[in-house]
């Protein structure tokens, strides 16, 4: 039953989500803490002030632990917490854990390693194109990668595990019920379809802008490792980060351009120590936990050669998109002739095409497949 | 005293007849018209009377009785003037009532014995040489598309006094003809504009298949001038395409009368504010071809196809399925050709600045989805290649080759259409050739199908998109002379799908790697 009481009091209207685990803990227990508010009195305004504690006395009065439960789960909406069977043990171990997750879709796998990959929402191409493939590699290993469900990074980190039929995890910083930003509903069914959605706040709550931080200590704190894609010199992917070192998580940062606003954030984390990620390798290395069964098959494209034009194609892309007039004009040939190997070059995965009619390079077919990862050189020496 | 005349009357395409009948008896003075006239037919008395009594003419002061047969067709327009005039003053024994036999007679009556002009003179002396009429009697100003019909006695008058005084068998003093000036007409070239080789590449695909495009590209990055240059590469009409759209635009009363009938397919842009009933045809009280008539065998250019009202669009679909817009109202029904090659522009995003390295784009998200969503699938469906045009910059368009020119590219466009006519029906393209003869003719070898369903893979193609790809791989390799559709071809072809990658993204199924949206 403590997991009704628990849903019940986070979803007394103007209950302090923040301050619940307090309260419990103060009144000893979630049980004792409603009957405390529902009796009302002395003890409940000791707790609360006697303000909230007439209201909160009226809100437990019409409402009962049970039902609440019995509505959740009309709605297909689990409860957990802290103690109880399927909460992820990592997030108890955090400075403040949540009296209660709500949750939506399938259960949180219980081994394996979880990667929260976040970043900006006014993501560039680049950062976009990193995240979906970060994503889709970490889902390849059979990681589970977290994130906001936010625009940009988090949308593409998301988009990408869920193409590569990997678990995703979303933590919202709304009521679960809500699709907060509402252009996501159909990401926010295929996550809750093949992953899950988490939130801490009752189904209904609004998507306050003080809810996002406090909602960035979950995402780390459910992750073995944050790898913070692309962010500007303030961006909440970097208050995650933040939370993820005073938990004790990995951080990793993707590098970028040195021109771009949102390698600024990105950059400065690297410089500050966070580890630079060039590829997944890079990110394995850092979680406990043991790659050499995935590393025989290594995530990606497959191997495909490339024709002489395909190639000069490609060498012109390196110095940044650029358009097909452009290519035309550099490789003296007839649109019906490059737009067939334009074709065939962004099927095999070494680039993709922008908007503005522009083509950009994924891949490049100089970089090796594999980057030497740290780990084996020290196994090596 | 009875007579009677043959006069016509416009629905649609189809010209009806109308029996004219006047009849006379000896009781007091007046006037009855019968037959299901409207307001404007109504009038006509009106008129006739005044034009008759200024042209000195005698009027017959008695009862007369006018019908206008078929009873059941409700009579409108202002076309029967003439003929009723002329049957009057027959009753009235001014002449013969013998003499209006084997005529065909229409005009509008001015009070002083004008003869106005009227609408649909051509289709109407085309209809009187099917229908062996021997001399076809209308108001000057239309004698210059109606002659255009050969093997048939056109008869212009300017006034009821000629009408009269030929009938009577003087030759009519009338100032010749203005000479019908040869076509002048040239559309501007492809060269003009700079760069935008895809664009320019879709359009002459578009060209030789008759492919609906949809261009896709900030403000100012030349949509409008890649349209206004594509009727260039269009090949020109045969003579039996020329009288019907010669037809359509004198019913619509927009033929112009000292020219001659225009070899070049129609371009028409309306505005975005255009109303379903101007797009499509309709209206009170005979329906008139709408936008998408008067561009049959042409160009219609819908420029920012979001800002469309949403009706107006959904009226195109019939018609670019079959061809025909039916117009059915309570008591007609009429039918317009609308055969018409669909270029439409958008925007990338409502501001227009999505992906312009120059300007930072300021859309929502949520407006960006909203844009999309205004044009809908079924129309999209219909739509075969879809190019963005982006906006060059200054140093571009200075560095940029020019390309080829329209005269070039409406050589191979030209052959394609050659290869297309040996293939199917002549008159048939690539872009409405049932889909199973189009499957039938591409026979896809083993690696063009291995091809297909690795990008059908990778590019999520929906079997819509999937046929469409198709279609134009078909005029792909039909402009490069071949029989068999190559993976080269196929490969050109699924570039044409920008709009689908830019949805997808707007919807959230997809990366777009475009930076910020």
């Amino acid at each position: 039953m403590e997991e009704a009481y628990r849903a019940a009091l986070a979803c007394i209207p103007g209950m302090n989500i923040l301050a619940l685990p307090r309260l419990i803990e103060m009144a000893g227990g979630p049980t004792t803490l409603w009957n405390i508010f529902e009796n009302g009195g002395g003890r409940a305004a000791a707790l609360v002030g006697s303000e909230k504690a007439a209201q909160f006395k009226e809100a437990s009065r019409s409402s009962h632990p049970g039902m609440v439960l019995k509505e959740l789960k009309r709605h297909g909406i689990r409860v957990m917490f802290p103690g109880g069977p399927d909460f992820p043990e990592r997030l108890t171990s955090i400075y403040d854990p949540p009296a209660v997750l709500f949750m939506k879709g399938n259960q949180l796998p219980h081994q394996g390693m979880y990667v929260a990959v976040v970043g900006a929402r006014r993501a560039s191409g680049y950062g976009k194109w990193v995240a979906e493939t970060l994503a889709a590699q970490l889902a390849g290993l059979g990681i589970v990668v977290v994130s906001g469900a936010a625009y940009g990074v988090d949308a593409c980190a998301h988009l990408g595990c869920l193409k590569a039929s990997g678990f995703t995890a979303a933590v919202l910083g709304c009521g679960i019920d809500r699709i907060y930003p509402a252009e996501h509903e159909k990401l926010f069914q295929n996550i809750e379809n093949s992953g899950c959605i988490v939130s801490e706040y009752p189904p209904g709550a609004e998507p306050l802008a003080w809810h996002f931080p406090h909602r960035n200590r979950i995402i780390a704190g459910l992750s073995h490792a944050v790898v913070v894609v692309e962010a500007a010199e303030k961006s909440g992917a970097l208050i995650t980060a933040d939370m993820a070192l005073e938990e004790g998580r990995e951080v990793l940062a993707v590098p970028g351009p040195i021109n771009s606003f949102l390698s600024l954030g990105t950059n400065a984390l690297i410089q500050k120590g966070a580890k630079l990620v060039r590829s997944i390798e890079d990110i394995c290395d850092e979680l406990p936990w043991d790659f050499s069964h995935a590393a025989s098959t290594p995530p990606g494209l497959p191997g495909a050669q490339l024709a002489g034009i395909e190639l000069s194609i490609l060498d012109l892309l390196r110095g940044g998109p650029r358009s097909l007039d452009w290519l035309s004009a550099r490789l003296e040939r007839n649109p019906g002739e490059l737009l067939p190997c334009l074709t065939e070059v962004s099927l095999k995965g070494w680039v993709g095409e922008e908007v503005g009619g522009k083509y950009r390079l994924l891949r490049d077919p100089e970089m090796p497949s594999r980057i030497k990862s740290n780990r084996s050189i020290k196994i090596q020496q | 005293m009875f007579a009677r005349l043959d006069s016509c009357s416009i629905l649609g395409m189809e010209v009806i007849k109308v029996e004219v009948e006047v009849n006379t008896t000896g009781s007091l003075p007046g006037i009855h018209l019968v037959g299901l006239p409207d307001a404007a037919v109504r009038e006509s008395y009106r008129r006739i009377k005044a034009a008759i009594g200024n042209c000195q003419l005698p009027f017959a002061r008695q009862r007369i009785t006018i019908n206008l047969a078929p009873a059941s067709l409700r009579k409108e327009g202002s076309n029967f003037d003439l003929p009723i005039a002329l049957a009057i003053l027959a009753v009235s024994g001014c002449f013969k009532p013998e003499a209006l036999k084997k005529l065909l007679v229409v005009g509008e009556l001015a009070l002083d014995g004008r003869v106005r002009g009227v609408r649909g003179a051509l289709t109407m002396a085309l209809w009187a040489r099917r229908n062996k009429r021997e001399i076809v009697l209308l108001p000057r100003e239309n004698l210059g598309e109606a002659a255009q019909v050969g093997g048939i006695e056109v008869v212009g008058v300017g006034s009821l006094k000629e009408a009269v005084d030929y009938l009577h068998g003087k030759p009519i003093a009338s100032k010749p003809l203005p000479p019908i000036l040869p076509e002048t007409e040239s559309f501007p070239c492809l060269s003009d504009v700079k760069g935008q080789l895809q664009a320019k590449r879709a359009l002459e695909i578009a060209a030789a298949g008759f492919h609906n495009i949809l261009m896709i590209g900030p403000p100012g990055s030349g949509k409008s001038m890649l349209a206004q240059r594509l009727p260039g590469l269009l090949p020109q009409l045969d003579a039996d395409q020329v009288l019907e759209v010669s037809s359509i635009k004198s019913i619509a009363g927009l033929l112009e009368p000292d020219k001659s009938l225009s070899k070049h397919p129609p371009f028409r842009a309306p505005h975005h504010t255009i109303s379903n009933v101007g797009l499509a045809g309709g209206g009170h009280p005979l329906p008139r071809p709408g936008e998408i008539s008067l561009s049959h065998y042409g160009i219609l250019f819908l420029d920012e196809l979001p800002e469309f009202r949403r009706d107006a669009l959904e009226v195109l679909r019939q018609p670019l399925e079959s061809g025909r817009v039916s117009i059915s109202r309570s008591l007609i029904c009429a039918s317009f050709p609308a055969r018409f090659l669909l270029v439409a522009g958008m925007n990338p995003c409502p501001c227009g600045y999505m992906g312009d390295p120059q300007h930072a784009c300021s859309c929502a998200q949520s407006r960006i989805r909203h844009y999309y969503s205004r044009i809908s699938g079924p129309l999209l469906d219909r739509i075969d290649l879809q190019v963005e045009v982006p906006r060059l910059t200054p140093a571009e368009l200075v560095e940029m080759p020019a390309g080829e020119t329209s005269q070039v590219m409406a050589r191979r466009v030209n052959a394609a259409r050659e290869r297309q006519k040996e293939r199917w029906r002549p008159g048939r393209t690539n872009a409405h050739i049932e889909l199973v003869h189009m499957r039938d003719s591409c026979r896809l070898g083993e690696e063009q199908k291995r091809f297909m369903y690795m990008a059908a893979d990778r590019l999520a193609l929906t079997g819509r998109g999937f046929d469409r790809c198709l279609r134009v791989a078909r005029t792909i390799a039909d402009l490069a002379g071949r029989e068999e559709v190559a993976v080269a071809d196929l490969a050109e072809a699924v570039q044409y799908r920008s709009l689908d990658r830019l949805r997808g993204s707007a919807n959230m199924t997809e990366v777009n790697y475009g930076g910020s949206i």
